[in-house]
């Protein structure tokens, strides 16, 4: 009994998987980063950099030695140097970042530019954490698992550079699960969350996030849409608890996984909440088949290369 | 690994052979393990399914079957009130926030207030109490996306008041701090909205909280001025 639940768990871990998937959650990783930063860039000096007379307060709660910091040792560096040589290192440091994002998201030397992008996101969220939404956080993991996997090995300018050496379109399944077993995590988190919000089990939760000019993206008169944002609202609060369910169902994970990136674009179009849709729908490439994200970037293993097996990336081989 | 990947700091994609192999599977499972324990420790809790029962509860009565909990008809003043200039929702230590605005009739559910614009004087008063408070958090709570809100939702009080606001130029306002950051004696203001216009909303409101016409005439004079 041992021996076989040991080998199911070798197979659904190390079993060759297509790399697709990881690659483009690898290029909408590294764009989110770099739109994060691009958007806050205007607001450079109050969000990162000391003010004329005063450091940043939460820089300084950091410092004061608050422990639910993780990097808070990483940045007290700073804290000698003077006004204007730390403002110039911060710049040069954001800078850094929004280079190594990009190069991460077109795949140029994808894991030192991944690790040093993850890096000083962390850097720049200990300088401020407030300065995000709640997305920061869950960046994290999942550009971990990305790094991990040898996702610049296709799609990527590293490929590229090697023009006359088979791409290898097949990984080690394990970061792909990871990044599935983290999804799932998070729809069970936010889905049970909401069965005792009022506000959801009113069906008026998309309604107030509409009309609420700190989340919406179209300050329009919702009143006369309030029953059709009812549904979508019951719907959602349907479909996210019951997500981690669908996406481990082998003939329900596509359609689940389908229903899910559609609820986040259409999120992502009417409401600003940061990053969180670019993240989750990364996520969400992995339960796709592959030959469907062959089809979406118009490159497959069959031009020169080694063919994977184009199941779907969830089910075991 | 593919051969010319290079710099690889990270080679750790390779599956490890061997031994390693089995070490490397009882880490992922425990990580895995973790992850979901985690979750299932943050987010399964009673109230969850007590809100799921009464969800369940409230849908039946809508239907007429009777199930012991009294189901609330809307009257046009529930959490999200479109149309007014301003909705407050404020806690008081003495219960539902009938201290800081003239309202009329019963106070609207779950402590939400109403803020129709009987006199633009108080309104005023509240825009310059609202702004002194966000101040307080300036640059603390800073954050370049919600200092647009910010900005927007000031911009258009302004407007709305006809007056110029010049201190709306710098503020930041981090919703999520407000409970901690809006303490201020008998009142705590949690959280401001600015809702979009919806004339005929706000006439439904206007004659559940106004049920004389003359005091309906003098509401919208007051508020078309």
């Amino acid at each position: 009994m041992i021996g076989r639940v040991h080998s199911a768990l070798q197979s659904w871990f190390f079993a060759p998987q297509p790399l697709v998937a990881m690659a483009c959650n690898r290029m909408l990783l590294g764009s989110a980063l770099v739109i994060a930063y691009l958007i806050r860039l205007p607001e450079l000096g109050t969000l990162f950099l000391s003010g004329s007379t005063a450091w940043f307060p939460p820089f300084r709660t950091v410092l004061s030695g608050r422990s639910d910091y993780p990097l808070r040792f990483a940045v007290s560096w700073l804290e000698p140097l003077s006004g204007e040589t730390r403002s110039a290192v911060l710049v040069g440091l954001y800078c850094l970042l929004l280079f190594a994002a990009a190069s991460f998201a077109l795949g140029v030397r994808t894991r030192l530019s991944g690790t040093v992008a993850l890096l000083l996101h962390l850097f720049f969220v200990t300088i401020n954490p407030i300065a995000y939404w709640g997305w920061s956080a869950l960046i994290f993991p999942f550009f971990l698992y990305t790094l991990l996997s040898p996702s610049g090995r296709v799609l990527s300018w590293d490929a590229r550079r090697c023009a006359t050496e088979p791409e290898d379109w097949q990984t080690s399944a394990w970061p792909i699960r990871l990044v599935q077993i983290h999804v799932c995590v998070m729809y069970f988190e936010t889905g049970v969350a909401r069965l005792d919000d009022e506000r959801w089990l009113a069906g008026q939760m998309l309604y107030e996030a509409l009309t609420n000019t700190l989340v919406t993206r179209l300050a329009i008169d919702w009143h006369p849409w309030r029953e059709v944002l009812e549904v979508f609202c019951y719907g959602t609060f349907l479909l996210e608890p019951l997500a981690p369910l669908l996406l481990c169902i082998p003939r329900l994970r596509t359609p689940a996984a389908v229903a899910l990136i559609a609820l986040h674009i259409g999120l992502e179009l009417l409401t600003r909440v940061g990053m969180w849709n670019f993240l989750m729908i990364g996520g969400l490439l992995t339960f796709l088949p592959a030959n469907w994200l062959h089809r979406m970037v118009g490159r497959g293993p069959g031009e020169r290369g080694r063919a994977p097996s184009l199941t779907a990336q969830g089910e075991s081989p | 690994m593919h051969p010319k990947e290079v710099p690889s700091i990270l080679s750790v994609s390779a599956t490890p052979p061997g031994r390693g192999r089995s070490w490397f599977l009882a880490l992922l499972c425990i990580y895995s393990g973790l992850l979901i324990l985690g979750a299932w420790r943050e987010e399964i809790r009673p109230s969850a399914f007590e809100g799921a029962s009464r969800w369940a509860k409230r849908s039946l009565a809508r239907f007429g079957i009777p199930t012991g909990i009294p189901v609330f008809q809307g009257s046009g003043a529930g959490p999200i009130l479109q149309g007014t200039c301003v909705t407050v929702r404020a806690r008081s230590e003495q219960g539902p926030s009938q201290q800081i605005a003239p309202t009329k009739g019963p106070c609207p559910p779950e402590g939400w207030l109403l803020m129709v614009p009987v006199e633009n004087t108080f309104l005023k008063r509240l825009l310059v109490e609202i702004t002194t408070r966000m101040r307080r958090v300036e640059r603390a709570t800073a954050s370049s996306q919600t200092m647009t809100s910010t900005k927007r939702l000031l911009k258009a009080l302004a407007h709305h008041f006809g007056r110029k606001a010049p201190e709306a130029k710098e503020f930041a306002l981090q919703w999520s701090l407000h409970s901690r950051d809006y303490e201020s004696g008998d009142a705590v203001v949690q959280d401001i909205l600015f809702l979009s216009w919806s004339r005929g909303k706000l006439q439904e409101m206007t004659t559940h909280w106004f049920p004389s016409p003359e005091q309906r005439d003098a509401v919208w004079k007051e508020w078309e001025r």
